[in-house]
């Protein structure tokens, strides 16, 4: 008897009467299978067809797309020539699904019980009270530790990691055979990462379900599936049983993905000088929470900064980086504590922009005005100095390309006709033609795929040599702490826990959130392990403190 | 919520004291004697030697500072004395109150018909996005902006009343008068509405939460049904209330061409005829009226989305 | 000019040919708008009067042109004076925030709340009628839609990278208003403009058509339909065509404005609905 997911000569590709068809198909030749209760980890970089495939097997793709040849199975029954009826039992009854951006697929309006009610009664005809307790016992299973306010609760109360585990709770609602997962946990952070990926572990155990985890991590998935199928351009490239994958990869692609996960650990500085440029003394900033989520707040920080230093600052989403780096900016001025800025120069006032600190952003492609010309977006700051001719602006504009490795003739084009990498290189370039003494990267390489990423750290690293630039790499990515820093500081809930030497840190983390994301950082199976007890001991904050809470937005 | 209600009624009510200071002022503002205006707003006989205008004048208290007689005169309108009307002798609030129920009747059948023509035709016009039918609605109600009403009321008189004589051309009395009226002042908003619905579906429609909601097994009707009509009707209910104030405005112009003895028609008599007492009268009537349903509009439609209900700012 | 829809074109066509002929007015018009010629009242239209005649046998061509001249000035007069003012006021609120902008919006939803009709029916009352209280009437509350798109637009603009961007290279807030926003706000802004065109041409012609808005002789569009009312059964092509033009020029505008929203990514709606459920809908 035929068992699991069977996917088998799969091809899919544009309907030939749509406009923008291309004759290339979307998938071609996919062979994949899901045995009941195997875990299946499906990878490959953005636009490899992934979530085409899990579509395809929902029979949900949009309309100008179509499966042209090839067949689905899952249990016996053919899902290409089922009907829409059926295939709505399957939906949802045999097969659930998790998504990538899990608070966008909440209808706003509706509570996480409306949610799960729905396929309650369509699987399971299940009602009213019977229905809630059910409810209830799932949410629990997805390890809310008050299911009650969950049920109750809107999706915008809801976290990013809490709204993936009410998703999963509404996957698992019609006890479905097949978990599709497609990059569920892309954009959480690495302890919630291994939180979602061991409860979906234990249903796995307890119910017999087969998962098909799609993703472009290959290390982190590694540790929980059983099977890798590696996917470029639309067809499967390599598959087999995890270890023979990652310990003996055939294809080229496999290794590009096993390497992106991986960054070396920082040389340890020569001599780090002891003149300090940044002086923060109890700096405490509160946020009038507004309908839009407060800002995350900052308490007592103290911290100095010194002169040719490499600083990390890490921490999580809502731990307050961000307004930090804006305070250094004088975007915002604190509340209590004082920042002094240069002490014994001019530039000490706080609360005051001056371009002797620059920022580089997260998000390149936002940096620029979409409207202007890059090269108008160059000089605007120089436009303020009335000792700068026009000659003198564009020989010093293009001085500063070159030196982040850009061609100037991309001064010409509009920022969305430049990759992210180069944007990111111009928002460099940017700063430096102000000469500053400081450039603080805010989550700078977070948008870049490993390898743009590598690169433009090594060009952070060269301008910190050769132009004895002090740099501070605000992060929550280890590896780019660990990577570029000389020291470390963590940053957790608006406040400073722990400032060590990198080595030392990452060595023996004294604070116990500190334990938690060198844990996660290590390599995987590893990580796995520290992360077990993590996963057991979910803890799910209340209502007081998720309505004013950064991540309720 | 409670803060964005306080700063609604905080609105509200200095809404309603600019309104009526600018209506208080009308006799101080135009030309003449405004105490002789007064006087002739508060007293039914008539009054011309001067020396019973002083006596009559003293005990009006209308030599008080202005903002007393500003108070009492918001004292007397709460309490529903609008004056008298200078070409008709009696008091304001008897004319209002009957023009009131016939302008809001009004009023509410153009807006209930212009909500339900338009909810059809902008789902139809959503769930066709691109087909003919989609072409067709879009194209009809956008026309329908650019119509004036009174270039429409005399051409639906001509043809419906004198040609055809279906339908009476003019007056107030019984549901077929009201057939044209209505049918006139209800063109614009469904127009403004049918579009906002068709927007607002489409927006639903393309939210990644349905195509969510179709991998849990719901059926396309059943995800439209429950996940994109309710919400794409949302931002109807801001607009409609919106409209209920425009239309308060609007329906001068249709009672005066059909002769409907509403609040319009009261206003513009008021005015064309500088019956002071009478314009005061209908202007407070109808900016009040406007004032507080959009208010409680805007209630309802932060009761029905969690996000502001439930927020704390 | 890139590949605009047919109907655009057309609306365009035709609004131009329309705005012409009351420019040239003067020059075009077979008879002086105001010359009576009782023997020839309400007459059909025949090569002497190629629209026919008025009550007073005056050419209806002729006093369309010649009021159209009126009608069209106020209302590009209004759309220009609420264009600018609403938009310093929105982009002003979206800057300064606090209590300036709390200020600003409550305004905006109170004029909401007014009826527009009632307010200028009010102040033509109190002002009297002419040209300056005709247009204070439309403007006063007319400046609201621009006010609530621009102070919408300018919030989302400014929340974008690139103006914190701007700031931390330092740029001054000048240049940040002037270069980075204002050009945000350029095509919906323009969208808008079109669109309220096309409305306040139908409301100046609703306060002539009651007596309140052009005082005779001088005539406009919406004049002529009242007086043409009387006689709209001997001669229905009096009522028919004054309102055709106003029609006519209002769709026109509509389709392009509608056209100039859609491309440069704004919505018509914005302009019927209360500042705060543009803002964080």
């Amino acid at each position: 008897m035929p068992e699991g997911l069977i996917i088998e000569k799969l091809r899919v590709g544009h309907r030939a009467d749509s406009r923008q068809g291309s004759p290339t198909p979307i998938l071609s030749e996919m062979d994949l299978s899901v045995a009941p209760g195997e875990f299946v980890a499906l990878v490959g970089t953005s636009g490899s067809g992934k979530t085409m495939t899990a579509l395809s097997v929902l029979g949900l793709l949009p309309p100008q797309i179509h499966v042209e040849s090839g067949s689905i199975r899952l249990g016996g029954t053919d899902l290409r020539a089922a009907g829409e009826a059926e295939l709505n039992r399957v939906r949802g009854g045999r097969i659930g699904m998790l998504f990538q951006q899990p608070k966008r697929m909440f209808n706003p309006r509706r509570t996480i019980g409306n949610h799960l009610a729905e396929p309650l009664q369509l699987h399971r005809r299940l009602r009213g009270r019977s229905a809630r307790m059910q409810a209830l016992d799932l949410l629990a299973e997805a390890g809310f530790e008050d299911p009650a306010w969950c049920a109750r609760a809107y999706p915008h109360q809801l976290s990013g990691g809490m709204a993936q585990r009410a998703m999963l709770a509404v996957a698992m609602a019609g006890r479905p055979e097949l978990l599709l997962a497609d990059e569920p946990t892309s954009a959480l952070d690495k302890v919630l990462e291994l939180q979602i990926l061991e409860l979906i572990g234990r249903q796995r155990h307890s119910h017999g379900l087969g998962v098909l985890y799609i993703t472009h991590d290959l290390a982190t998935v590694s540790a929980f599936a059983d099977r890798v199928v590696v996917m470029e351009a639309g067809s499967v490239q390599e598959s087999g049983p995890v270890r023979t994958v990652l310990d003996s990869p055939r294809t080229t692609c496999t290794k590009d993905l096993l390497r992106a996960s991986a960054l070396p650990a920082a040389p340890a500085p020569s001599d780090i000088p002891s003149r300090t440029i940044l002086d923060l003394q109890g700096v405490t900033k509160r946020f009038r929470s507004t309908r839009r989520g407060a800002r995350p707040a900052l308490e007592g920080v103290s911290l100095d900064f010194r002169e040719g230093e490499i600083l990390g600052i890490l921490g999580q989403s809502g731990s307050g980086k961000s307004t930090l780096a804006r305070l250094i900016l004088g975007l915002e001025t604190p509340e209590s504590g004082s920042i002094t800025r240069f002490p014994g120069t001019k530039h000490n006032r706080a609360g005051i922009t001056g371009t002797e600190v620059q920022l580089v952003f997260q998000e390149p492609h936002d940096v620029f005005d979409p409207r202007m010309k890059l090269r108008t977006s160059l000089e605007a700051p120089l436009l303020q100095r009335p000792d700068c001719t026009a000659e003198d602006r564009t020989a010093r504009i293009v001085e500063v390309v070159r030196e982040v490795e850009l061609d100037p003739a991309l001064l010409d084009r509009y920022p969305s006709q430049c990759s992210g990498g180069q944007l990111q290189r111009l928002t460099i370039a940017r700063a430096l033609l102000l000469e500053p003494a400081v450039l603080i990267c805010d989550e700078a390489t977070s948008a870049l795929d490993a390898v743009t990423q590598r690169k433009v750290l090594d060009l952070l690293l060269r301008l910190h040599r050769d132009r004895q630039l002090s740099l501070i790499m605000i992060s929550h990515d280890m590896n780019v702490i660990r990577y570029m820093s000389h020291r470390v500081a963590v940053l957790f809930q608006g406040a400073l826990v722990e400032v060590a030497p990198t080595a030392e840190f990452f060595a023996r983390p004294r604070h116990g959130h500190s334990k938690e994301l060198v844990a996660a950082a290590l390599p995987v199976p590893q990580a796995a392990r520290a992360c077990q007890h993590v996963a057991s001991t979910i803890r799910v904050p209340g209502v007081r403190d998720l309505v004013g809470s950064p991540d309720a937005r | 919520m409670m803060p964005f209600l306080a700063r609604r009624a905080a609105a509200l009510v200095a809404a309603v004291l600019l309104a009526s200071f600018t209506v208080f002022l009308i006799p101080y503002v135009t030309p003449g004697d405004p105490v002789r205006k007064i006087i002739r707003s508060r007293v039914a006989g008539d009054v011309i030697d001067d020396s019973a205008v002083d006596a009559l004048s003293l005990q009006l208290g209308l030599n008080d500072p202005l903002w007393t007689q500003y108070l009492r005169w918001l004292g007397r309108l709460s309490s529903g004395d609008m004056g008298l009307s200078y070409t008709s002798r009696t008091p304001v609030a008897e004319q209002v109150l009957p023009a009131l129920w016939i302008t809001l009747s009004l009023v509410v059948l153009a807006l209930g018909a212009a909500a339900a023509i338009s909810v059809i035709l902008g789902v139809t016009a959503a769930l066709q996005e691109g087909r003919p039918a989609d072409k067709a609605i879009t194209a009809v109600t956008q026309a329908f902006i650019a119509l004036p009403e009174y270039w429409l009321a005399p051409l639906f008189v001509l043809v419906f009343a004198l040609q055809l004589s279906l339908l009476p051309s003019a007056g107030w009395e019984g549901p077929h008068s009201a057939v044209l009226p209505v049918a006139v002042l209800a063109l614009r908003p469904t127009s403004y509405f049918t579009s906002a619905v068709r927007e607002g579906v489409l927006e639903a429609l393309s939210a990644e939460h349905v195509a969510a909601a179709r991998s849990r097994g719901l059926s396309h009707l059943q995800t439209v049904w429950k996940h994109v009509i309710p919400n794409g009707l949302l931002p109807l209910t801001t607009l409609v209330a919106v409209w209920f104030a425009g239309l308060l405005g609007g329906s001068v112009i249709v009672e005066v061409i059909f002769a409907i003895p509403g609040m319009g028609r009261l206003l513009f008599d008021g005015v064309l005829n500088s019956d002071i007492p009478l314009a005061q009268g209908a202007v407070v009537v109808v900016v009040g009226l406007a004032v507080l349903l959009t208010t409680a509009a805007d209630l309802v439609h932060g009761l029905l989305n969690p996000q502001i209900r439930m927020s704390h700012a | 000019m890139r590949k605009l829809p047919v109907h655009v074109r057309a609306a365009g066509a035709v609004l131009l040919l329309i705005v012409l002929s009351v420019a040239l007015a003067a020059w075009i018009a077979p008879y002086p708008p105001a010359e009576q010629n009782l023997a020839a009242r309400l007459a059909a239209p025949d090569a002497a009067h190629l629209l026919g005649t008025d009550h007073l046998g005056r050419d209806t061509l002729s006093r369309l042109l010649d009021g159209g001249q009126f009608s069209l000035t106020i209302a590009a007069l209004a759309t220009v004076l609420t264009a600018v003012t609403g938009t310093a006021v929105g982009v002003l609120s979206a800057r300064r925030r606090g209590w300036l902008d709390e200020f600003f919006t409550r305004t905006n939803d109170v004029l909401l709340a007014m009826p527009e009709m009632v307010v200028a029916l009010f102040l033509v009352a109190a002002l009297g009628t002419g040209y300056p209280s005709l247009l204070l009437a439309l403007t006063v509350t007319g400046w609201t839609p621009f006010a609530r798109l621009a102070r919408a637009l300018a919030y989302d603009v400014s929340a974008r990278g690139f103006i914190e961007a701007a700031k931390v290279v330092g740029c001054p807030p000048s240049f940040i208003v002037l270069r980075h926003i204002l050009p945000h706000l350029a095509g919906p802004l323009l969208g808008q403009a079109t669109l309220r065109f096309g409305q306040f041409l139908i409301n100046v012609g609703a306060l002539s058509y009651l007596g309140l808005g052009v005082q005779p002789p001088q005539s406009d569009w919406g004049s002529m339909l009242a007086a043409a009312q009387p006689y709209a059964v001997r001669a229905p092509l009096t009522i028919l065509v004054p309102g055709l033009v106003i029609f006519a020029v209002a769709l026109c505008v509509t389709l392009i404005g509608q056209h100039v929203s859609r491309v440069t990514g704004s919505r018509l709606l914005l302009s019927t609905v209360p500042s705060r459920a543009v803002a964080h809908a």
